[in-house]
C-alpha cells in the first residue's frame, strides 16, 4: 500500500513536472525574445552491488571506484536537452530516452559513455566464446548481434536505467537561469594521448597500445574543450570537459574504475566546489590511447590514472579561466542565447554484403559559439580535426559513444577511408560501416551546423 | 605407450649417475673428480649459452651441487647459478630461488647471481620487496659504476620504487647517475626515461616531458 502511494505520488510529480515543461515550452515558443535559458544538474550512483561487477569478458571486478551518471539538462523556448555522461564502456538505452521524454518532457537525450574499460557491463554484452561471440569484431552491426533493449534483463542495468531517468527528472525539477560559455585550448600532457596506429609504408599497421617513450605520433588533437554553465551570479554550476582518449589504463586490473575521467571530475569538483557538476564528454577517441598501459605495474597504475585525470582537469580549468561571457551578457536588455538541435538519421551501407545501417546523429548549436555532434560510435580523431577545420562554429566538438535514440545504438569504430585502406585495429578490425561513413557523418554534421546557423533564432537569457 | 618418457629421460639420468655425486643411494660416497666438475660446467655453460633451459634442467635437475667438496665451492656456486638461471628462465620461481640463494651462499660476491635472483623475485615470484633488496645487495657489491650491471640494477630498483609510488626514493636511485660522465648513450637514454616516468608519477609534467624529450633527442643523435 505504502509503495503504491509512493509510486502514485512519484507519477503525479513526474506528470506535473512534464506538464510544467510543456507549458513552459509552449509559453516560451510564443515569445522567443523573452525566454531564458535554463539548466539543471544531477548525479546518481550506478555502482553495481559488490561481487556482481564484471568486465567485457565476464571476469569479476572488485570494487575500487563508485560509478556515476552525471546529468546536465538545458532548456530554452524551443529545446529541452539532457546530456548524460555515464561511467561505462558504452551505454545506449532506448528506454532511458523514451522514459525521459514521457516522464519529464525532455525532447532530446544524449547518452554519452565515458568509455571506461573498467566499469561493469550488463550480462548481454559479455563476450564469452563460443557461448557469446565477440560482437565487436563480427563485421556485423552490433544492432544485429546484440539485443539492446533486452540488456534490461540484467537487474543492475534495469536499475541503472531507472536511476538515470530519475536523475534526468531531478535535474529537470531544479532548473536555474543559466549562461553557457564554451571554448577550447591547448592541452599538452605527460599522460596522453598518442595515436595508436603506427602506419609504415609497405608494411602492416602496428598497434601501439602504449607509448611509454612518448614518441610523437599523428594525428592527435592536443586540445581540450570546455563548456561552462553558470548561474546568473556567475557561479559555475557545471563544467563539461570534452577530450578524446581511450580510458583503458585500468583495463584488466580486476577492479571497477572510472579511469582518468573519474579522476578528472573529482579534481574539477574539488576545485570548483560542491555546487558545480563536472562531466567528462568523450570525443573522437577511436585511435587515441594514453601513453602508459601495460608498462604500468602496482599502485602506480592507479596513481597514473589519477595524475592523468588531474592533468586533464587542470588543463580544462586553465581554458575555463580564460572564457569570457560575451559583453552585455546578463544585462536585462542585451543578453541572448540560442539552443538549437537537429537530429539526422543516415542510412549507411555496411562495408561488406548488401545490408545497411541506420546511424543517428544529433547536432546541437549553442549561442553561435558551441556545436556538439553526438555519434553512436568511436570516430577516429581525424574526423574531429576535419570537422573543426570546416565548421563555422569556433568550438565544434564530436561526442563519441553518444547515443541519442535514433538508429543503431552502437556502430563500433568509425575510421577514415584512408585508415581502412591501411588496415589495422579499428579500421579493418571492429569496424563494419562503409569506409566513407565517417566522412559522410562529418559532412552531415557540417550541413546541420550551417543550417542551424542560418535559421538561428535568439532567445533572451534571464537577467543577472 | 608409457615407455617413451622413460626412454627420453634415460640419457640425462645416466649422465647424472655416471659423472656426478647425485643423491641416490650408493653414489653419494663416490669422490667427485675435478675433471668431472669441469666437464659438468662446460656442458652447463654450453646449454646456458644456447638458451637450452629445458635441456639443462633435464640433465642436471637431480644433481646435488651443494654436496660437492668444499674446495670446489666456486664450481658448485657456478653450477647452482646456471641451474637457478635456467629455472628462472622457465618461470619456475621457487626452484630458481633455492638454487640462486645456494649459489650466493657459496659465493656471495657473485654479482650476476644477485641480478638473476632479483629478476626472479620480480618477474616470477612477484616479490618486489625481495627483488629490491637483491638489487641493493648487488649495487653494494658493484658500486655506482658506469657498467651495464649497476645501471641495470639502478633502473630496476627505480622501477620497483616507482611501481610502489615511492617516487622520492626512485629519484634518489636515479640521481646517482645525473652528474656521472661517461655513461653510454644507450644507458643515458634509459635513465632519462626512467626519470620521466618518476616525474610523471609525481605529477611533475613539465619535468617529465623534458626528460622524455631529452631521451628522444639523444636517441636521434645516435
Amino acid at each position: 500500500m505504502k509503495s503504491f502511494v509512493l509510486r502514485a505520488s512519484l507519477m503525479a510529480a513526474s506528470l506535473i513536472a512534464a506538464w510544467g515543461l510543456v507549458c513552459l515550452e509552449r509559453t516560451a515558443l510564443g515569445d522567443d525574445k523573452s525566454s531564458p535559458l535554463y539548466a539543471g544538474t544531477a548525479k546518481v550512483d550506478i555502482t553495481p552491488e559488490a561481487d556482481t561487477a564484471v568486465d567485457m569478458l565476464g571476469r569479476r571486478l572488485s570494487p575500487r571506484d563508485r560509478l556515476f551518471a552525471r546529468v546536465l539538462v538545458l532548456k530554452n523556448d524551443d529545446v529541452s536537452l539532457a546530456i548524460v555522461s555515464v561511467d561505462l564502456i558504452v551505454f545506449a538505452s532506448p528506454k532511458v530516452i523514451s522514459d525521459a521524454k514521457a516522464k519529464w518532457g525532455i525532447r532530446h537525450v544524449i547518452l554519452s559513455a565515458t568509455h571506461t574499460h573498467a566499469g561493469t557491463v550488463p550480462r548481454g554484452l559479455i563476450i564469452n566464446p563460443p557461448m557469446s561471440s565477440d560482437w565487436t569484431r563480427s563485421n556485423r552491426a552490433p544492432a544485429d548481434s546484440i539485443d539492446w533493449p533486452g540488456l534490461s534483463a540484467d537487474p543492475w542495468y534495469a536499475a541503472t536505467e531507472a536511476k538515470i531517468v530519475a536523475a534526468i527528472g531531478a535535474a529537470t525539477q531544479n532548473l536555474f537561469a543559466a549562461r553557457i560559455v564554451a571554448g577550447k585550448g591547448p592541452f599538452e600532457s605527460a599522460y596522453m594521448a598518442h595515436n595508436r596506429r603506427l602506419v609504415r609504408p609497405g608494411a602492416p599497421v602496428v598497434a601501439l597500445w602504449e607509448n611509454p617513450d612518448r614518441r610523437p605520433t599523428k594525428p592527435v588533437d592536443p586540445t581540450v574543450g570546455v563548456i561552462r554553465v553558470e548561474d546568473l551570479t556567475g557561479k559555475p554550476r557545471a563544467l563539461a570537459v570534452q577530450y578524446a582518449c581511450h580510458p583503458v589504463t585500468t583495463m584488466g586490473s580486476g577492479v571497477v574504475s572510472r579511469d582518468f575521467p573519474g579522476a578528472m571530475v573529482d579534481y574539477v569538483e574539488q576545485e570548483l566546489g560542491p555546487d558545480c557538476l563536472a562531466m567528462y564528454l568523450q570525443g573522437a577517441q577511436g585511435d587515441l590511447d594514453p601513453y602508459d598501459l601495460h608498462n604500468l605495474r602496482g599502485e602506480n597504475r592507479f596513481n597514473i590514472v589519477r595524475r592523468a585525470g588531474i592533468s586533464l582537469g587542470q588543463g580544462a580549468l586553465r581554458v575555463a579561466a580564460d572564457l569570457k561571457v560575451r559583453p552585455g551578457a546578463g544585462a536585462p536588455d542585451a543578453s541572448k542565447a540560442t539552443l538549437q538541435v537537429k537530429e539526422s538519421l543516415l542510412t549507411i551501407p555496411n562495408r561488406t554484403g548488401n545490408r545497411t545501417t541506420e546511424v543517428g546523429l544529433l547536432t546541437i548549436v549553442i549561442d553561435r559559439t558551441l556545436a556538439l555532434v553526438a555519434l553512436p560510435g568511436e570516430p577516429f580523431i581525424q574526423h574531429q580535426l576535419d570537422l573543426s577545420a570546416k565548421s563555422p562554429v569556433a568550438n565544434t566538438f564530436i561526442l563519441g559513444l553518444a547515443y541519442c535514440g535514433q538508429g543503431s545504438p552502437f556502430v563500433v569504430y568509425i575510421p577514415t577511408a584512408q585508415a581502412v585502406k591501411e588496415g589495422g585495429y579499428g579500421a579493418t578490425e571492429c569496424s563494419f560501416l562503409a569506409a566513407d561513413a565517417g566522412a559522410k557523418l562529418v559532412d552531415e554534421a557540417l550541413a546541420q551546423i550551417r543550417d542551424l546557423q542560418a535559421r538561428r533564432k535568439t532567445t533572451r537569457v534571464a537577467p543577472r | 605407450m608409457r615407455i617413451f618418457p622413460f626412454v627420453v629421460a634415460l640419457p640425462p639420468l645416466l649422465h647424472a649417475l655416471l659423472f656426478f655425486n647425485v643423491t641416490i643411494s650408493g653414489a653419494a660416497d663416490e669422490p667427485v673428480r675435478a675433471a668431472d666438475l669441469e666437464s659438468t660446467l662446460v656442458r652447463m655453460r654450453e646449454l646456458g649459452r644456447e638458451r637450452k633451459w629445458q635441456e639443462l634442467i633435464a640433465e642436471f635437475k637431480i644433481v646435488d651441487f651443494a654436496a660437492w667438496p668444499t674446495e670446489s665451492a666456486p664450481q658448485a656456486a657456478e653450477a647452482l647459478h646456471l641451474r637457478g638461471q635456467a629455472y628462472s628462465q622457465l618461470k619456475q620461481g621457487r626452484p630458481a630461488e633455492v638454487d640462486l640463494k645456494a649459489a650466493l651462499k657459496l659465493a656471495p660476491r657473485r654479482d650476476i647471481a644477485w641480478l638473476n635472483l632479483a629478476e626472479n623475485y620480480m618477474n616470477n615470484l612477484g616479490d618486489d620487496a625481495q627483488a629490491l633488496d637483491a638489487y641493493r645487495r648487488l649495487l653494494a657489491l658493484t658500486g655506482r659504476k658506469n657498467g651495464w650491471l649497476p645501471i641495470t640494477a639502478t633502473l630496476a630498483a627505480a622501477r620497483i620504487l616507482t611501481d610502489q609510488v615511492r617516487t622520492d626514493e626512485a629519484l634518489q636511485e636515479l640521481q646517482h647517475y645525473d652528474e656521472s660522465d661517461g655513461v653510454a648513450p644507450i644507458w643515458r637514454i634509459r635513465l632519462l626515461r626512467a626519470s620521466g616516468h618518476v616525474y610523471a608519477a609525481q605529477g611533475k609534467e613539465q619535468e617529465s616531458l623534458a626528460k622524455f624529450r631529452e631521451a628522444l633527442d639523444l636517441e636521434s643523435r645516435q
